[in-house]
């Protein structure tokens, strides 16, 4: 045996004990958690493509995620607020509602091309939920959370109510702003069509973009300390009304996107953005309320439990598929309590 | 400061709330009466507005029960449209497909509520605040849906009701009212008034009671109260099991009130305006639930009244807002303007009121009466104090 076969026991010893050290560093309790979670997905996939075959599974897969980057988008505009100013806000649909009506009026009436409504929609509701956010929320004691969603609330019937005076409650049809409308390409097996296809894309380009935003600019670093703690981010001067009307207008403009985005598979009208708002809502808790990457992850798996559930289990059908997808999220919430990627709070007495 | 102050337990402080009890007993009985003998417009079915009166009592139960969950124990609870439902759906089941009576299905509908509350609030044990409101909203949104897959027994999206002389509750021959279609109103009013009170009284002694003070202790900071011996997840599951009952008892009296069950009655809109009703009438308080249900009940009902009509409005408003109905007449959509208002007094109301009715109430009356403490240890240890004195100074 020469000298270079023999087993270096010292450098493996080094190796271990740097892989537990690694595996000490994700945490020994999420590592369970998301391998046990992995193999619920794995057993499932296996016999989903056994009864079924690949085809059917590979097509669903691509249905539940497309419909997961909706979900993903909206919920994306909740963390903001949350982030922002720690509660939900309920009238977040019907703000996004709100800017797909004026993205379709900039179309419709004005006769502007779909490409440029879309961004002009959602500056204009940006500039729209900045004012709101001055008038409805910042005049509350911020730690009043009940008031301030009683307020969110009243928002979302003023808007629904408006939207329906204003619009009038017959379903409209929203144009669509991608290429090769109608067309379908091939991918493993599904047939993708490609407006859901740039309908993914359009959304994770949207988080690369709020993600640079708030990593790389200034506004954007204000932002993350007035998340962190409010209190020491006022000391260190932080104007933290205008900081939270920046997030407000951002997410108004994300939320107008993933309502422009949700008209290319439904009509719009002034209730149109409900059942939306329900799964955005599982979906930003699901990956923690305060993570923008768990918004996309909560979306995606939302969106892929209701069409896998709905599909393959008989006897949840789709009455129950939306119910399902609560359950797996109560489910999931048990063991994380904060959400997939949400921060722990610490609690003082 | 206050322009009279009484001391607790003296006699001018119990006559004071001897009063402030005969005001509130002769409301209750005067409504009703009042509503018969012409005080609603004529133009207004009087039976419909009883049955409305009716309406408010049986929410404002459910609100109640809410506000022992959110109010009491700190827990944001959004889902108990779904109680409210499965009370409702048990009572109508019972009556309808197994020819119960009415007061025969309040146990059951109370113990099952009760037992499925204790269900829901296992999770809430390990997730809470926002996560726990969102959960529970999706709770509220799930019903319906349970609602239409199981349509062989609650009849799906065409609702349920009782078939013609199944659980009829007809007036006793004693119940003297001479116009017959206010007999039966009245006497639904009479009998959901009774056990609103009863619900009360109870919630208000479950919250002065040992369970009740840890309840609050939990809400107010649950560390310190676990810190102190109290049992969490006991009283957490409690508070949701508790809350869950009263829900399912206010859907069971909605069904004695009107005896009709569908998906579209129990859905999200309930969950969240029981909430809007809780935080307007107070959240922590036991009155509060009134005010909020009348809030329920009433709102949304004027204000699509005067987005039809602006007949019924005060005359000054009548006259400002003319300009706007004329307008409103031009557009499809016009009836929204109802939901547009309702927003509106909401956002108006939180401004003036953050703290909701029952606080606004207080801070007035705080104006004007002020009650001093004066417990019973005091007033012992003065007592004593008073005979000790004259032995140490003879």
């Amino acid at each position: 045996m020469s000298d270079t076969d023999r087993i270096d026991v010292s450098s493996l010893n080094q190796k271990l004990g740097e892989a537990y050290a690694s595996l000490r560093h994700i945490g020994r309790a999420r590592a369970i958690t998301f391998s046990v979670l992995l193999g619920v997905v794995v057993v499932f996939s296996i016999w989903a493509i056994a009864t079924e075959g690949w085809d059917l599974f590979a097509q669903r897969v691509v249905d539940g995620a497309t419909n997961g980057f909706i979900y993903a988008a909206m919920a994306l505009a909740l963390v903001l607020i949350y982030k922002a100013t720690t509660v939900v806000n309920f009238a977040q649909g019907e703000m996004a509602m709100f800017g797909t009506f004026i993205a379709y009026v900039i179309f419709h009436d004005w006769g502007w091309p779909v490409g440029v409504a879309i961004p002009l929609a959602m500056l204009i509701s940006g500039i729209l939920a900045a004012g709101l956010e001055r008038v409805l929320i910042r005049p509350f004691d911020p730690s009043n959370h009940l008031a301030i969603t009683i307020a969110t609330l009243s928002l979302f019937l003023i808007l629904n109510g408006l939207a329906g005076v204003i619009w009038g409650f017959d379903g409209k049809g929203f144009p669509s702003p991608f290429p090769l409308r109608n067309e379908r390409f091939d991918l493993l097996g599904a047939q993708v069509e490609w407006t859901k296809a740039f309908i993914a894309l359009t959304v994770i380009v949207a988080v690369i973009l709020v993600t640079l935003l708030l990593n790389t600019t200034k506004i954007g670093l204000a932002f993350r300390a007035l998340s962190s703690n409010l209190e020491s981010s006022r000391l260190v001067g932080v104007h933290s009304g205008r900081t939270i009307q920046f997030g407000w207008a951002l997410a108004a403009a994300m939320g107008t996107l993933a309502g422009c985005l949700f008209a290319q598979t439904t009509a719009i009208e002034p209730n149109f953005m409900g059942r939306l708002l329900v799964f955005s809502f599982a979906a930003a808790t699901l990956g923690g309320l305060d993570s923008l990457g768990g918004a996309v992850a909560g979306g995606l798996i939302v969106g892929l439990v209701q069409t896998m559930a709905g599909g393959y289990i008989d006897f949840v059908g789709t009455e129950l598929a939306t119910g399902t997808a609560l359950l797996v999220i109560v489910v999931i919430l048990m063991v994380k309590p904060t959400g997939l990627f949400g921060s722990k709070k610490v609690e003082r007495v | 400061m206050a322009l009279v102050t009484v001391k607790q337990n003296s006699a001018a402080h119990r006559a004071y709330v001897t009063i402030a009890w005969i005001i509130g007993i002769g409301i209750l009985v005067y409504i009703p009466v009042a509503w018969k003998v012409g005080f609603a417009p004529a133009s207004i079915d009087k039976g419909f507005r009883i049955t409305q009166i009716n309406e408010v009592i049986c929410y404002a139960v459910a609100i109640l029960g809410l506000n022992l969950v959110i109010g009491y124990s700190g827990q944001l609870s959004l889902g108990n449209s779904a109680f409210v439902g499965l009370g409702a759906y048990t009572t109508v089941i019972l009556v309808a497909d197994h020819g119960w009576s009415y007061f025969a299905t309040l146990p059951v509908s109370a113990a099952l509520c009760f037992a499925v509350g204790l269900i829901i609030g296992v999770p809430a044990l390990r997730i809470s605040g926002l996560y726990l409101a969102i959960v529970t909203l999706s709770l509220a949104f799930v019903f319906p849906t349970l609602v239409l897959k199981y349509d062989s027994i609650t009849g799906g999206p065409n609702g349920k009701q009782p078939g013609r002389g199944q659980g009829e509750l007809h007036p006793p021959s004693w119940f003297d009212e001479a116009d017959r279609r206010l007999r039966e109103p009245l006497w639904k009013y009479c009998i959901l008034v009774t056990m609103a009170a009863v619900l009360f009284l109870a919630a208000r002694n479950f919250i002065k009671s040992r369970p009740g003070r840890a309840l609050i202790a939990v809400r107010d900071n649950h560390t310190s109260a676990a810190v102190s011996g109290v049992n969490l997840p006991l009283y957490k599951t409690m508070a949701f099991g508790v809350s869950a009952a009263y829900g399912g008892l206010a859907g069971s009296m909605l069904m004695i009130n009107e005896p009709f069950a569908s998906d579209q009655r129990f859905g999200l809109q309930l969950a969240i305006f029981l909430v809007v009703g809780l935080v307007v009438g107070g959240a922590g308080t036991i009155s509060g639930a009134i005010p909020g249900a009348v809030l329920y009940v009433f709102g949304p009902y004027f204000m699509s009244q005067w987005s039809n009509d602006q007949s019924g409005m005060p005359p000054g408003v009548r006259q400002s807002t003319a300009w706007l109905f004329d307008w409103l007449e031009t557009r499809q959509g016009k009836g929204a303007i109802a939901t547009v208002m309702f927003g509106v007094s909401l956002v108006i109301f939180v401004f003036l009121l953050p703290g909701g009715f029952i606080d606004g109430v207080r801070r007035v009356r705080a104006r004007i009466i002020r009650v001093v403490p004066n417990p019973t240890w005091l007033r012992h240890r003065q007592a004593a104090a008073a005979v000790e004195e004259p032995a140490v100074v003879g």
